[in-house]
């Protein structure tokens, strides 16, 4: 028998235990800095055209989190962007980071100087200060830092140097407008028009938003509620609250809010065609909050619910990003036939494919089986998938469940296949292969054999007679342990046997603890082998 | 003092022959702080008495014995003596009214042979006490525990194993015994609390002479049969049991499959003091020998402290047999360099070892190629079309016919039962007249 | 139960040690050899566990006794044939010349059904026999020459089917009037 082997040099290998920690930003955070893209190939302006407000910030910075390469165009951006809205926190929060990016990108500028013997060292100099100090404190510093540099380096980009007199502006006329807002708010109210206190909190949230002030926004949507008097209004504060709770990442909030508008009278009474941008809207909202909650089957379903005529919200999601989300989760999830039926076959998601010919492609080549094509396409996408916010922390799940199904798919005609064909098939290595299709099998995924020697997949056929005899005698050995224990335990209640605190107590100094350690040293002993 | 004794003896005598054994059996406790006293000359009063006529008397004189045997150290051979030639001249009439200063006469025998090491000389003694005792084959007995103390004390499990093989049906306790006879000596009731401690015993040194022997299910049954005893408060012996079942049905099953419901206790108190174990479990389902490895040495001081490294050693194997058993569900053949690598043994030569082992006891079905140093996989030869298999069906179905006609009893004996009849009437009479929904009341598990 | 020429004087044995304060050697010795026979490792271990620690130190046989239930335990067959090459006392020639014809007879067995092919010089050292008693031992067996070792291709023994046993028949003679009623 195996004595435990001496202790390796292994002392501070990773403790195993992984705690579950709550999606908390701090997680998510770590999620996103694990992602770094190499080589997207997206346009940024046109990729963030498709978006507004909120929406578009947030997903640039998210390219400037996970790619280097397009983080200062994505911040630059950002900037422009920005300018346009009272959200100054967001504002000064890219400029810092600007900052930082440049002054990294200082140092190495000036190392390289230096040995072109060029005159930055002022801009270097102002640069090592800024990364030394890099707390939101430093601002004016990192601003400074940011103009020097940006002058050193050439005086172009004035636009992007950090402007005090706009972030001044700004706040006193988001200050001014909250103020006015407010007490319009207090005026309807006092007057008691329900009309007008519902837009008045409607403004006030829009106003928030803004700013970028999320969770006050979504009280104040939340709070136009009461004042809703049609279902209309209800379905549109329904909107609002989704919208928002989509900002703030909280998902089941999104549900909980769909299922409501879904359940809003006038809603569902209404005519399609007056709804369908609604309907849309909500269907892509509900996919969105189910991609997220790792529920692909049904993200996919809704995501093919959408109507590509209204499909029009840059605020939260493009029409390509219904297409890849949905099909992605799509192919993940279903087999053939829903595959054929739902998305192939589907005529108006047919017009969400059109937007993405690459994903189009792959579905296709999926459908008639040509894997290696459709996994390199897949890959190909790749990079580009994982800079978008929502979907980046799903791919690589998705991409283990499309190939996982591909390989089963691949298989199941076969009563023997050789897997040096089979990894070509996969683009993978024959080795890797083998860990893979192992998994299925244990899985259960995949009926067969692995012949390991000369590398060959043999189906296996289950002999029914057996597995039934086996299944037989096992019940019944299960039944018969159940039932000894249940007529034993009828004779433990019939006898009052019952661990009170007394008998413990009196049980202690009656030899009890003699007994169990005396005793537990002898199995001890006996075990050991 | 010579006097008191003579009317003790008297006592027996004239209460004996006239066959009045009630009597003399509620008589008899008042003397035994008499007879402890006198330690120093209760052979003389044994040889006035015998065994067979006067069993209640002997039974006394020995109680009173055992109780001064810390201060009167006798002979440990004549006390096994004594107690070998009363359970087997000892006349069960008589005993049946004192059952409870039987029980109490072989614990203190248990413990004084325990004291003397000299446990392995009891398993007779006690074997033949319960058979004395017991009032049917499958009813447990406090001297259960006993025997099985002295048994894992001796190290000699023969005579203990067809006790723990049978099937318990219904178990003797103090508290019964005492209610039976109108008895309320103040001992006793110690005693009677001390009945859940004896059944717990029971169940984990049952548990840990199955482990000790390698019957990890019926281990388990053990280790599961005393966690999921009814309990207000945690005892000790449930704690030590849980730690084991956990272990055993990791060795059993690879999982803990159920965790059985008794939550309150579980949850709440053994739980956070089985943290080791835990760990152990979650790490172990992770299938990495080298992990699991890790933690064993890890804890290894906590396991050795709780008298578990042995199991956590059997845990540790049994890792590397179940990853080497899910090699055989994915592959016809497999290098032995490749299997060591995935099962993480050291070397192909070890990897080969553990194979045939497995193939010996039947564990696997492969056969080894020396020649390209490969494993071929068998699947299971079993075709279920032998007489064997036959006959082992047969038998299994008989025993399952068995336990039917044993619920059947059991049933029959319910609804007979008045009281039962009572409760079933009126609590049906109250909900026909309250209408109150009894849904919440019932089992949740319904 | 396991029933053989052994099983009577186990019983005996058995009862002799729960009876006796301090049994001799002899029972002990005549123990661990029954049990080692009748593959009852777990009990032979338990004997070692309980004999007295003078008793393991003076009496050799007795420990040349644990050896082979330690090389038992560990599937060690090497270890096995060594150390069962002793000068056995008299009453315990005879069951352990029993152990060694049996335990051959079981490793040629298990060779035969774990083993597709086996060096030689492997089983050589695992059965503790010179070239030329294996080959008696196994004359069925093919050989084939690899490179400068000879390897063997074991046959697996023909499993006799059993003959139903009276309990069956009885099994079945209840069948069938069961049906015909």
């Amino acid at each position: 028998m195996p004595v435990l082997p001496m202790p390796p040099l292994m002392q501070n290998a990773v403790e195993p235990m992984q705690v579950d920690a709550p999606p908390n930003e701090d997680n998510e955070n770590n999620e996103e800095h694990q992602i770094v893209v190499e080589n997207p190939t997206i346009d940024l302006e046109v990729y963030a055209n498709q978006y507004t407000g909120i929406a578009r910030l947030d997903r640039l910075i998210y390219v400037a989190d996970v790619c280097p390469l397009l983080a200062l165009e994505a911040l630059k951006m950002a900037i422009t962007y920005v300018q346009s809205t009272y959200n100054v926190k967001v504002y000064q929060m890219l400029h810092k980071r600007l900052a930082d990016l440049q002054a990294a990108a200082g140092v190495a500028g000036a190392a390289a100087a230096v040995v072109a013997g060029g005159d930055q060292a002022a801009g270097a100099a102002a640069a090592v200060a800024v990364a030394a100090l890099p707390d939101i404190a430093a601002q004016p510093v990192a601003a400074a830092a940011a103009q020097a540099n940006a002058t050193s380096a050439g005086g172009e980009k004035d636009a992007f140097a950090y402007d005090a007199v706009w972030v001044d502006a700004k706040m006193k006329k988001a200050a001014l407008k909250l103020e006015k807002l407010d007490s319009d708010l207090k005026n309807y109210k006092s007057n008691s028009i329900k009309e007008s206190i519902r837009r008045g909190h409607d403004d006030l949230a829009d106003h928030y938003l803004s700013c970028g002030d999320l969770t006050n926004a979504l009280k104040c949507y939340s709070r136009a509620r009461d004042y809703c008097t049609s279902g209309k209004h209800v379905v549109n504060m329904c909107l609002n609250v989704i919208k928002v709770s989509i900002y703030l990442k909280n998902w089941a909030h999104v549900l909980s809010y769909i299922s409501k508008a879904e359940s809003t009278p006038d809603f569902s009474e209404g005519s399609k065609e007056a709804n369908a941008q609604v309907h849309t809207r909500l269907e892509c909202a509900a996919g969105l909050a189910e991609l997220q909650q790792k529920k692909y089957k049904v993200a996919a379903k809704h995501f093919l619910a959408a109507n590509f005529d209204h499909c029009d919200f840059p605020e939260m999601i493009s029409t390509s990003n219904v297409a890849v989300y949905g099909g992605l989760c799509a192919l993940a999830t279903f087999d053939r036939p829903e595959l054929k039926r739902l998305v192939i076959a589907s005529t108006s998601f047919k017009l969400f494919l059109e937007l993405e010919p690459q994903l189009r492609d792959i579905i296709f080549k999926f459908y008639e089986s040509k894997y290696a094509s459709c996994l390199t396409l897949l890959d190909e996408i790749r990079d580009n998938l994982l800079v978008d916010m929502y979907i980046a922390p799903h791919v690589s799940i998705l991409y283990t469940k499309i190939r996982n199904r591909a390989l089963i798919q691949y298989f199941s005609p076969y009563m023997s296949a050789d897997m040096h064909k089979m990894a070509t098939a996969f683009n993978s290595t024959v080795g890797d292969l083998e860990n893979e299709v192992m998994q299925l099998i244990l899985d259960g995924q995949i009926q067969a054999r692995i012949d390991s020697h000369n590398k060959i997949l043999y189906a296996k056929e289950a002999d029914q007679r057996n597995s039934t005899f086996e299944r037989a005698l096992l019940m019944g050995k299960q039944y018969q342990r159940h039932t000894r224990m249940l007529i034993l335990r009828a004779a433990m209640l019939k006898s009052h046997i019952h661990v009170k605190s007394v008998s413990r107590e009196t049980g202690s100094n009656h030899g009890a603890e003699l007994c169990v350690s005396a005793g537990s040293s002898t199995t001890a002993q006996l075990a050991r082998i | 003092m010579g006097s008191a004794l003579e009317n003790y003896v008297n006592q027996v005598r004239t209460l004996s022959a006239a066959g009045s054994y009630r009597e003399l059996a509620d008589e008899l406790p008042e003397s035994l702080s008499l007879l402890v006293r006198n330690w120093s000359i209760l052979d003389n009063v044994l040889e006035t008495l015998d065994m067979q006529q006067h069993t209640l008397g002997v039974l006394y004189v020995l109680l009173g014995k055992l109780h001064s045997a810390a201060t009167a150290n006798p002979e440990p051979v004549q006390i096994i003596q004594l107690m070998r030639e009363f359970v087997q001249r000892s006349n069960v009439e008589q005993l049946r009214f004192a059952v409870c200063p039987f029980y109490e006469t072989c614990h203190l025998f248990t413990d004084f042979l325990v004291q003397k090491n000299l446990s392995i000389l009891g398993i007779k003694v006690l074997s033949r006490a319960i058979e004395q005792i017991r009032q049917m084959d499958t009813q447990l007995t406090p001297i259960h525990a006993d025997l099985c103390q002295l048994s894992l004390k001796a190290k000699n499990f023969n005579l203990i194993l067809p006790y723990l093989d049978t099937d318990i049906t219904d178990i003797s306790t103090v508290a019964a015994e005492c209610k039976n006879q109108q008895q309320q000596q103040p001992q006793h009731t110690l005693d009677a609390n001390n009945d859940a401690k004896y059944f717990l015993l029971y169940y984990y040194y049952g548990g840990m002479i199955f482990t000790a022997i390698k019957n990890y299910e019926r281990a388990l049954y053990f280790f599961e049969v005393c966690i999921t005893t009814p309990a207000m408060a945690m005892s000790h012996i449930m704690l030590e049991a849980y730690k084991k079942f956990l272990m055993v049905s990791l060795i059993v099953e690879g999982k803990i499959s159920y965790i059985p419901k008794n939550a309150q206790v579980i949850g709440r108190f053994m739980k956070p003091l089985a943290n080791y174990y835990h760990d152990l479990v979650n790490v172990y389902e992770n299938s990495s020998s080298e992990e699991l490895r890790i933690i064993i040495l890890k804890y290894s001081e906590a396991f050795t402290r709780d008298n578990n490294m042995g199991l956590a050693k059997q845990v540790a194997t049994s890792l590397y047999k179940r990853n080497i058993q899910r090699l055989t569900k994915t592959f016809l053949t497999l290098s032995l360099s490749d299997v060591a690598s995935r099962v993480q043994l050291p070397s192909a030569v070890e990897a080969e070892r553990y194979i045939l082992n497995m193939i010996k006891s039947g564990e696997i079905f492969a056969s080894i190629n020396q020649k390209d140093g490969m494993v071929l996989f068998k699947d299971d030869p079993e075709q279920y079309n032998l007489p064997d298999m036959f006959l082992n069906v047969q038998t299994n179905i008989t025993q399952v016919l068995d336990l039917v006609k044993q619920i059947n009893k059991m049933e029959e004996e319910i609804i007979l039962n008045p009281m039962y009849v009572k409760k079933a009437l009126g609590s049906q009479d109250e909900d026909l007249a309250s209408q109150h929904p009894k849904t919440y009341s019932g089992d949740p598990t319904d | 139960m396991q029933q053989d020429k052994y099983s009577d004087t186990l019983s005996k044995l058995e009862n002799e040690e729960l009876e006796n304060i301090s049994p001799g050697a002899e029972i002990y010795q005549q123990l661990m050899a029954i049990y080692l026979y009748q593959n009852k490792l777990a009990n032979a271990k338990l004997l070692w566990m309980r004999i007295s620690n003078n008793l393991k130190e003076q009496n050799k046989e007795l420990a040349q006794l644990n050896l082979l239930n330690l090389a038992l335990q560990h599937n060690s067959y090497a270890d096995f044939f060594k150390h069962i090459k002793y000068d056995w006392s008299e009453t315990n020639k005879l069951i352990i010349d029993d152990l060694l014809v049996k335990q051959r007879e079981e490793l040629l067995n298990l060779t035969a059904t774990a083993y597709v092919s086996i060096y030689e010089e492997n089983l050589m050292e695992m059965a503790q026999l010179t070239s030329d008693e294996l080959k008696n031992a196994c004359l069925d067996w093919t050989r084939e020459q690899d490179g400068d070792k000879q390897i063997l291709l074991p046959k697996v023994k023909e499993i006799t089917p059993r003959i139903a046993s009276d309990d069956q028949l009885l099994k079945l003679t209840e069948f069938v009037s069961f049906l015909e009623n």
